[in-house]
C-alpha cells in the first residue's frame, strides 16, 4: 500500500498539537510540525475525522495549485485522444500512459483533500483553443504538441512551488517531487515527438523563454525561464567552464509562481 | 574564479570539513536554514570514517551526495564525447554536448552552493564502460540518470533547509528530461517506465544509493552520517 507511510505520518500527528492548534492552524498544518513531544498516536482515521476544512492553509493550498495544472494537462490529453485524426496511431499509447499517470496524481491528491476535510477543487471547463488563438489545437498535431508541451512544462513548474511550499511536511514533499519529475519525462517525451514530427529543433529541455510559437497564450507558459542565476552564482561560464546561456538556462527548471501561473492557465480557462 | 579556487584549497583532502568551521560558515553565508539543519542532529562523538571520504552530514552531507552525483554524471558524458562510441551520428553528438554541459552546470552550481563544505573532484572509475561500444554506452546513459533521479528525489524528502529543497527540484527536474530522452532512445516509449502505480517516481535513499553510485569511484566514500529514511 502506498498509501500507507502517509497514513503512519497523519496517525503520528500529536493530539495535544492538534487541540491546541485546532481552530487557528488547520489539521494539515499541525501534520508538518511533528512536535517532537510525548505521543499517544491517534489512529488515522480518528485524525480525519476532526480534521476541520482549511482551504487558506499552506499544505491544502500548495496540493490545490498541483491540482490545478494536473486537472488540465489530463483534460487536454483526453481531449486529443478522443479527436478523430488527431494523434497518430503510434503516438497513442504514449499519451494514454501519461494520462493514466495524471489521473492517478490527480486521485492521489484528492484522496488527501478529501481525508483531510479540505475542499477538492472541481474540474474547470476548459478552452484549449483559447479563444481562437489556438483554432487548429485539436485538428493540427504539430500545434496540439505545441500546447501539450507548454502544459507539460508548465506542470513541472507549478509543482515546483508546490514541492516548496509543501516543505513541512515530509511525505507530501516527496510524492509532490516524484510526481514532478514523472510530468518532466512527459515534457521530455512530448518535445521528442514534436522534434520527431519535423520542421523543429525542440529539444527536450526548455531553453530561455522558448515556447516555439508565436501564440502569446502558450509564450506564458515560459515566463522566468531565462533565469540563469542559480543559488549564489550565475551558471553561465559558472566557473571558467564554457556553459552557454542556453546551457544554463536548460540546466535547471524554474519553479512558476502563483501570478505567472494564473496568467498562463486563465487563458484556456471558460470563465 | 580566485574565491573558488580558494575555497577548493580549503576543502580538506577526505572532504571532512569540521563541525565548527562548518558551523562558522554556516552562520556567516548560509542564512538560518543551513543552520539548522546542521544543528538538528548532532552526530556526536564522531568515529572516524577511516582513508574513505565522509560525504558528511544532514543537509551538508546530502547536499555532498547531490554534487557526487553530478560529478559522476559530468564525467561519463566528457569521457563520451572524447571517447565517441562507434557511429555516434551528429544529432547524437549535439545530444550528448547539451546533456554534458547541463550537468557541468549541476556539478558547478552545487559546488559553489556547498561553498568550503564540498567535497573535492573525485577520479572516476569507468573500467566498466566500453566506450567504444553504443549499447554500452547508452545503457550506462541510462543507468546513471535513472539513478541521479532516484537518488536526487530521495534526497528531496530529506533535506531541511528549503532553499537546498528548491535547488534540487530545479536539477532533478532536468535530470529527469535526461532520462526520458536516454529511455526513448534505447526503447522509444519508455521515457517513463520507472514509475510507480500511483504514477511516481521511486525514490532512493541516500544509503541504498550509494551503493551503487561508490561502485564508479576510485576512492572509498562513506555515507554514514547521511540522514535516513
Amino acid at each position: 500500500m502506498k498509501f500507507a507511510h502517509i497514513l503512519n505520518e497523519l496517525g503520528n500527528t500529536n493530539p495535544e498539537t492538534f487541540e491546541k492548534t485546532e481552530g487557528r492552524r488547520s489539521i494539515l498544518k499541525s501534520f508538518g510540525s511533528k512536535l517532537a513531544l510525548a505521543v499517544v498516536p491517534l489512529a488515522a482515521s480518528s485524525v480525519f475525522n476532526k480534521a476541520q476544512a482549511k482551504t487558506t492553509d499552506i499544505l491544502a493550498e500548495a496540493i490545490v495549485f498541483a491540482l490545478g495544472i494536473s486537472y488540465m494537462q489530463a483534460a487536454y490529453i483526453r481531449e486529443g485522444l478522443a479527436a478523430t485524426g488527431l494523434i497518430p496511431a503510434d503516438a497513442k499509447g504514449d499519451f494514454q500512459k501519461m494520462l493514466d499517470q495524471k489521473d492517478k496524481h490527480i486521485a492521489y491528491w484528492i484522496y488527501y483533500l478529501t481525508k483531510t476535510n479540505n475542499t477538492v477543487p472541481t474540474v474547470p471547463t476548459y478552452d484549449f483553443k483559447a479563444k481562437n488563438a489556438l483554432p487548429d489545437v485539436f485538428t493540427n498535431y504539430a500545434t496540439y504538441l505545441t500546447l501539450a508541451h507548454a502544459l507539460e512544462d508548465v506542470g513541472v513548474r507549478m509543482y515546483q512551488t508546490s514541492i516548496k511550499n509543501l516543505l513541512t511536511n515530509k511525505a507530501f514533499r516527496s510524492d509532490a517531487v516524484n510526481m514532478m519529475t514523472t510530468i518532466a519525462r512527459h515534457a521530455a517525451h512530448v518535445r521528442l515527438l514534436r522534434r520527431n514530427l519535423g520542421g523543429s529543433d525542440i529539444m527536450p529541455w526548455i531553453t530561455g523563454t522558448n515556447a516555439y510559437s508565436i501564440v502569446g497564450e502558450i509564450q506564458k507558459a515560459y515566463q522566468g525561464e531565462d533565469n540563469t542565476m542559480q543559488s549564489k552564482s550565475n551558471a553561465e561560464g559558472v566557473n571558467g567552464f564554457a556553459i552557454s546561456f542556453d546551457a544554463a538556462t536548460a540546466a535547471f527548471d524554474e519553479p512558476m509562481g502563483v501570478a505567472d501561473a494564473n496568467a498562463f492557465m486563465s487563458k484556456f480557462i471558460k470563465p | 574564479m580566485k574565491d573558488i579556487m580558494k575555497q577548493g584549497a580549503e576543502t580538506t583532502e577526505n572532504g571532512g570539513v569540521s563541525r565548527r568551521k562548518f558551523l562558522n560558515y554556516a552562520g556567516a553565508l548560509a542564512g538560518a536554514g543551513l543552520l539548522i539543519a546542521s544543528c538538528s542532529k548532532d552526530p556526536d562523538p564522531v568515529p572516524s570514517t577511516g582513508d574513505a571520504l565522509n560525504l558528511g552530514s544532514n543537509d551538508e552531507g546530502l547536499l555532498n551526495y547531490a554534487y557526487l552525483l553530478q560529478q559522476l554524471e559530468a564525467a561519463f558524458y566528457t569521457e563520451a564525447l572524447k571517447r565517441k562510441f562507434v557511429g555516434m551520428t551528429h544529432t547524437e553528438i549535439g545530444i550528448f554536448t547539451a546533456i554534458r554541459d547541463q550537468e557541468l552546470a549541476h556539478r558547478e552550481i552545487l559546488k559553489n552552493h556547498l561553498g568550503t563544505a564540498a567535497i573535492p573532484t573525485l577520479e572516476t572509475d569507468f573500467s566498466s564502460i566500453d566506450f567504444n561500444e553504443k549499447n554500452s554506452v547508452y545503457a550506462k546513459a541510462k543507468q546513471f540518470e535513472e539513478m541521479a533521479v532516484a537518488g536526487l528525489n530521495g534526497i528531496c524528502k530529506l533535506l531541511i533547509a528549503v532553499e537546498h529543497l528548491v535547488l534540487l527540484s530545479k536539477i532533478t527536474a532536468v535530470d529527469a528530461r535526461h532520462s526520458s530522452l536516454i529511455n526513448d532512445f534505447v526503447y522509444f516509449g519508455s521515457f517513463s517506465e520507472k514509475a510507480d502505480t500511483n504514477g511516481m517516481e521511486v525514490p532512493q535513499d541516500p544509503q541504498s544509493s550509494l551503493d551503487v553510485t561508490r561502485k564508479f569511484f576510485k576512492r572509498e566514500i562513506s555515507g554514514i552520517y547521511l540522514p535516513k529514511y
